[in-house]
């Protein structure tokens, strides 16, 4: 009898100290889990870097901060066990997270979740931005963040456009396969847009493989590749040498621009300081 | 005897077909006139004109390279394949049975998740990932043939344990894997030419031939019939060398293009289902057959969806799979390789 009161007592106690956390987490400051790379960014942004608990894998930025918080899964699968480990009181995710339950669960666990919308347009950047800022408490932060990316974004006064738009090609990963290049309703094709680059491939979506005659075909005027990418091709001479960008302008005239991929696929808070670099690479203004 | 001549005849016959058909199609549309002198000028029949660059640019530079790892990449799975099958005797031998495609995979996918490890110096970022799959295609079969070379019965169970291990190790980097990362490595994993180069021609051209010339030395000794059987340990030798042989050809191939299912299982099933199951047809024939299906896979790949690409290593089986029903339900079974 001592026995199974003693056993009755022991898981009492263990379930009280699991649940602890959650019934502390009234009080105690904001732990927040940040489950993308861009929304990261925007969190540390704000000013709510040291309130960040934990992230996921694609959260690259800031280094020095996402270096030292533990990983609580990768975009398209997060671990309930590895968010709830970190005992957090707010998670903000993008809608179409995997497994989808998770966030459900999080919320019944008292976690307030803060869902964003994940959409290919400039605009989505912003909303993102308010979005988050609003569900931390600090809207005036959020727009004073909004504003300081529509001034990049922004053509400047008093510079005349161009008076030929340039073509460009925007290389996402390369190597082994086929190039990888942004089609219609991308946010790299957004990005060129708001910069008066026009996208020199067309008739398909999303980031597909090209095929490199189609590449030599689109005579690209500009490429914009991610870093990494360009990397892992062995830099601009590798570049020239792949098949189907032997000779565009785009290579001969060295109009290479490297783009961040946290600004150009993820669209956060430096996709205005990225769409003012491509600007000033391809049109010097 | 003269059937075998025919049948050889029109084997090689399709090739041209297949190459002539690849050589006309494309994203980049070049006209007749503008090929015949850029192939002229590429031969040194005539001089190259200003006005032909970029056709010559697409033509020697883009098409014709990747045509030719095609051929030689479909061959080298192809005779892979049925060289596998006889030296097994097992009609279901292929390369992937072996382990030799999923080490080939392991090593690719190794060398793109953990390259941050690997390379600090990113000139030699571009070749990491092939030699990687090299090594790993040739480890990988090395580890079953020391297992299991005594008997051919265990080595298939023991290329199966490599593979599942292979799947795992894979499955377990994917997780670990982030967005980048991903992305090159589905394109691995599924096969694509496009990348084809010359140098690249040139390896896979050079270790293939190379190993075919051994692999019909040693198809008069022991495939022909069972007297390898009587001469006991120089079978299991022989059968060392020819695995040993087929890993480095399709490690060769696999590197460069990525996973390309299917050829060097049914090129020779198919071989014997045209030709019957005769063992000096079936290693040619299979090499040429097998260059085939590559061919019209990779035409299919680079203009069916133009200007984007389907996966090369999934049409292979769309296009292999259901030919292989067609002359199963029409010329019937007259046996395998073995």
């Amino acid at each position: 009898m001592g026995a199974i009161r003693f056993c009755l007592c022991t898981v009492m106690a263990v379930c009280a100290l699991a649940i602890a956390p959650l019934a502390r987490a009234e009080p105690s400051p904001m732990r927040i889990v940040s489950l993308s790379g861009s929304l990261t960014e925007i969190v540390a942004e704000l000013g709510f870097a040291d309130r960040l608990v934990g992230v996921d894998r694609s959260s690259l930025r800031p280094p020095e901060l996402v270096r030292r918080l533990p990983k609580v899964g990768s975009p398209r699968s997060v671990s309930i066990e590895s968010v709830l480990a970190v005992s957090p009181t707010m998670v903000i995710a993008y809608d179409d997270m995997q497994p989808t339950e998770t966030l459900a669960k999080l919320g019944d666990l008292g976690v307030v979740v803060i869902l964003v919308m994940r959409r290919s347009s400039v605009e989505s950047a912003r909303e993102k931005v308010l979005r988050v800022a609003e569900g931390l408490g600090v809207p005036e932060k959020g727009q004073a963040l909004v504003a300081a990316i529509d001034r990049d974004l922004a053509w400047p006064s008093g510079k005349p456009k161009p008076d030929r738009r340039l073509r460009a090609l925007f290389i996402q990963t390369m190597g082994n396969g086929p190039l990888m290049v942004a089609g219609g309703n991308t946010a790299a094709e957004a990005l060129m847009a708001v910069a008066e680059v026009d996208n020199a491939v067309h008739g398909f979506e999303a980031y597909r493989p090209l095929n490199p005659e189609a590449a030599a075909a689109a005579n690209p005027d500009v490429i914009i590749i991610l870093r990494r990418a360009l990397e892992r091709v062995g830099g601009e001479e590798g570049l020239a040498a792949m098949p189907g960008l032997g000779e565009p302008p785009a290579i001969c005239e060295h109009r290479i621009v490297i783009a961040d991929d946290s600004a150009f696929i993820g669209l956060g808070p430096t996709t205005g300081a990225s769409v003012r670099h491509l600007r000033e690479a391809v049109y010097g203004r | 005897m003269a059937s075998e001549a025919r049948a050889f005849v029109l084997l090689a016959a399709v090739v041209m077909g297949a190459l002539v058909w690849n050589l006309f199609s494309g994203a980049f549309s070049i006209p007749l006139d503008a090929m015949v002198r850029v192939l002229g000028a590429a031969l040194g029949v005539c001089d190259p004109a200003q006005e032909d660059r970029r056709f010559a640019l697409v033509l020697l530079d883009v098409r014709l390279p990747r045509l030719c790892l095609a051929c030689a990449v479909g061959a080298t799975l192809g005779f892979s394949g049925a060289a596998m099958q006889g030296v097994l005797r097992n009609p279901l031998a292929e390369p992937g049975l072996l382990g030799t495609a999923s080490g080939a995979a392991l090593g690719a996918v190794a060398a793109i998740v953990l390259e941050g490890v690997l390379t600090r110096r990113h000139d030699f970022a571009p070749f990491v990932v092939p030699v990687a799959a090299f090594l790993g295609a040739v480890l990988s079969t090395a580890v079953v043939v020391a297992v299991a070379l005594p008997s051919s019965a265990t080595l298939l169970l023991t290329g199966i344990a490599i593979n599942a291990l292979a799947g795992s190790a894979i499955g377990l980097l994917i997780s670990l894997a982030n967005d980048e990362q991903l992305r090159s490595l589905t394109f691995w994993m599924i096969g694509s030419l496009a990348a084809a180069n010359w140098s690249q021609c040139g390896i896979v051209v050079a270790i293939g031939a190379v190993v075919f010339r051994h692999a019909l030395a040693l198809d008069a000794t022991t495939l022909g019939d069972d007297v390898a059987g009587h001469l006991g340990l120089d079978a299991v030798a022989v059968r060392g060398r020819v695995l040993a042989a087929v890993a480095l050809a399709v490690g060769a191939g696999v590197a460069f293009v990525g996973m390309v299912g299917f050829v060097g299982l049914v090129a020779p099933h198919l071989v014997c289902l045209m030709m019957g199951a005769r063992h000096r047809l079936v290693l040619p024939g299979s090499a040429l057959l097998g260059a085939v299906l590559v061919l019209l896979a990779d035409l299919a790949a680079r203009t069916i969806a133009a200007p984007t690409e389907l996966p090369l290593g999934i049409l292979t089986g769309l296009l292999g799979g259901p030919f292989l029903l067609w002359l199963l339900i029409h010329v019937g079974v007259r046996g395998g390789v073995s």
